[in-house]
This record gives C-alpha cells, structure tokens and sequence, in this order.
C-alpha cells in the first residue's frame, strides 16, 4: 500500500481522489497553479505544492514540475485522476524512469487504448465483444452512408481521439 | 433592504477593504450593523467548528506560495524560485555559497540551485543590489513563486 499519494489533478476531481486516500489511511499532497491557490482540494490535502503560473501547459500539464513536486514531498506514487496528464503514455513513462508509481495503465496500454480506432482493432484482436460499428477510420460520406444503413439509426459520430466526450455526434437519419 | 442588492454591496464593500490598507471596517446603522476584519489580521478565535485535525494540518503547512510576499519598500526585492525543487546555496557539497547576507550582486548574477528531477538549476538575480536576507535553509524543499532572497534594490549603473 501507498503511504503518499500525489495528486496530478484539481478541483472536484482531486477532492474525490483525497477522500478515498483519507479513508485507506493515505498521505495525500496537492498540486496547483498560482491561480488556484485558494482551492479546496488544496485546503483538504495534507500538503500542498505550487507548481506553476495559471496556464495548464505551464502547470497541471508541466510534467517537470509534477515529478519534482512529487520528488521534495517524498510521495511513492501519483494519481493523475482524469483529463490533464492520465492519458499521457509519456507522462507515465517518466513516472516509471523516476521509481514513482503511475496509478493508470502502464505506457503501453495507454498507447493502445487512447486512440480509439486502434482500440476496437486491439480488442476485436483479442476476441472481446464489441458493439456494432466501423472497421477503421471513416474518411467521408460516401463510407458512412452504407456504413450506417447497415448498423442501423441512430448512430453515433465519434472521434479517434476524443477527449471529455467532445466531437461527439448522434445522428437519427440518414 | 432587498437580499441581492444587499449581497452585492457588501461584495462591493470586501472588494474594496481588501484592495486598501484597512484590517478592520465597522459600520452602525438603524437596525443594521456591519464588521469586516480581514483575514490575515484575525487572531486564532473559535471561528465556526472546523474539523480540528484540518485546521492542525493547514497552520503547519502554510503555503508559501499562497501567501502574500510583503514588500516594506519598493526598493526591496523579492527573488522568487521560477521552478518546484531543492533548494541549495553552493554549486556542490562542502563548497562555498554562491552568495551571502551582504554581498553585493549583479543582474544575471548565480544566486543559488534549485534542483528538480537531477537536474541543477541555476538561479540568477533578476536586479542589482545587496543580499538583506536568505529565505530558505540549504537543502530545503521550494514551491513555485516561493522567495528565495530578499535584495534591496540599487540605483540602476
């Protein structure tokens, strides 16, 4: 079991991710950017570290900054919670190099299943059902019509990789 | 008087007693009274019931980077750590500080190290000016934004 957990996240996200540690008996250390100085996930958190200016790519993103927070609190592992730096195969490559543990999928995985054309290709490989829908990447209408004709509507637009559920379309008809 | 108006006036009101130099605002009217002290002035009082190992944990770990960096005099300088890391005064173990209380610096001058993921980060001083205090012990751990040094500010060559 962890004894210090560091959380790569903010807001509502960490608060969740601070209960649990508190009610496993973990350690847990903030992160934030200057402009969240005030937030409640740092008020709850045993220790709080300040990372970086507003920008996320300069903070939350700042994978630098992250791993030192980590490295001067001693904490044995990072949850990056979701969004922000969990589905970074990179990110957690570092975490890896550095001996702090990842809590996610290990690199490989994330490679696999961030992309999800190449993730129906992984599981139908592997003989794991899955819902009707495309071989591959549509490129245009022309592919999709048939396409859809033959699933059956409604039917649902989805890109390769999404994120927060944006680029999502649901479509009644043709 | 109306709810919301009333919201917005003593929001209006904060806004202001936190932007000037007042610790304390108290204002008496028929059947209406205000007092707004802030923050950083109030003693340890009973305020509410917050849970007691929260408030423990908060007063030992207060952030430095949260806090406000006071600045007496405008030619007083605050060098702060542009990054998270180790805190150290000398370019490697048993050697000599970069710098000390006193001595005077350069602009781009090597202040200290910060070191993040094995890396040694050098600090340079963004002013010229005389070292009044080092902030941090060797070896220490600092934040974002935390002060480093206290430099008081010399007229520009």
């Amino acid at each position: 079991m962890f004894k210090k957990i560091l959380i790569a996240n903010r807001g509502e996200i960490a608060l969740r991710i601070i209960w649990a540690c508190r009610e496993l008996g973990i350690q847990t250390v903030a992160v934030y950017s200057t402009a969240d100085a005030d937030s409640l996930h740092v008020k709850f958190a045993d220790e709080d570290i300040c990372i970086g200016p507003p920008r996320n790519a300069d903070s939350y993103l700042n994978i630098g900054a992250v791993i030192a927070a980590a490295e001067i609190t001693d904490a044995d592992a990072i949850h990056p919670g979701y969004g922000f730096l969990a589905e970074s195969a990179h990110f957690a490559e570092v975490c890896e190099a550095c001996h702090i543990r990842f809590i996610g999928p290990s690199p490989n995985v994330i490679r696999l299943m961030g992309d999800k054309a190449k993730a129906r290709e992984t599981m139908l490989a592997a003989g794991v059902p899955i819902i009707p829908g495309s071989r591959g990447i549509v490129n245009d209408e022309k592919e999709a019509l048939p396409l859809s004709a033959r699933i059956g509507y409604p039917v649902i637009v989805k890109a390769a990789a999404g994120g927060g559920g944006r680029g999502m379309r649901v479509v009644n008809s043709a | 008087m109306d709810g919301g108006r009333l919201d917005n006036e003593i929001k209006e009101l904060m806004e202001y007693i936190e932007a000037s130099s007042f610790v304390e605002f108290e204002l008496e009217r028929e059947g209406f009274k205000i007092k707004l002290v802030k923050r950083a002035a109030v003693s340890n009082g009973p305020a509410g019931v917050p849970a007691p190992a929260m408030v423990a944990a908060q007063q030992v770990i207060e952030s430095p980077a949260g806090r406000p960096a006071v600045v007496e005099s405008p030619d007083l300088h605050l060098v702060k750590s542009p990054i998270v890391g180790t805190f150290y005064r000398a370019g490697a173990p048993g050697s000599r500080s970069f710098v000390e209380v006193g001595d005077k610096v350069k602009k781009g001058q090597v202040l200290c190290i910060v070191e993040a993921m094995k890396l040694m980060n050098e600090i340079e001083s963004d002013c010229d000016g005389e070292i009044l205090e080092a902030l941090v012990a060797n070896g220490q751990p600092v934040e974002y934004g935390e002060p480093l040094f206290k430099i008081r500010k010399s007229a520009p060559a």
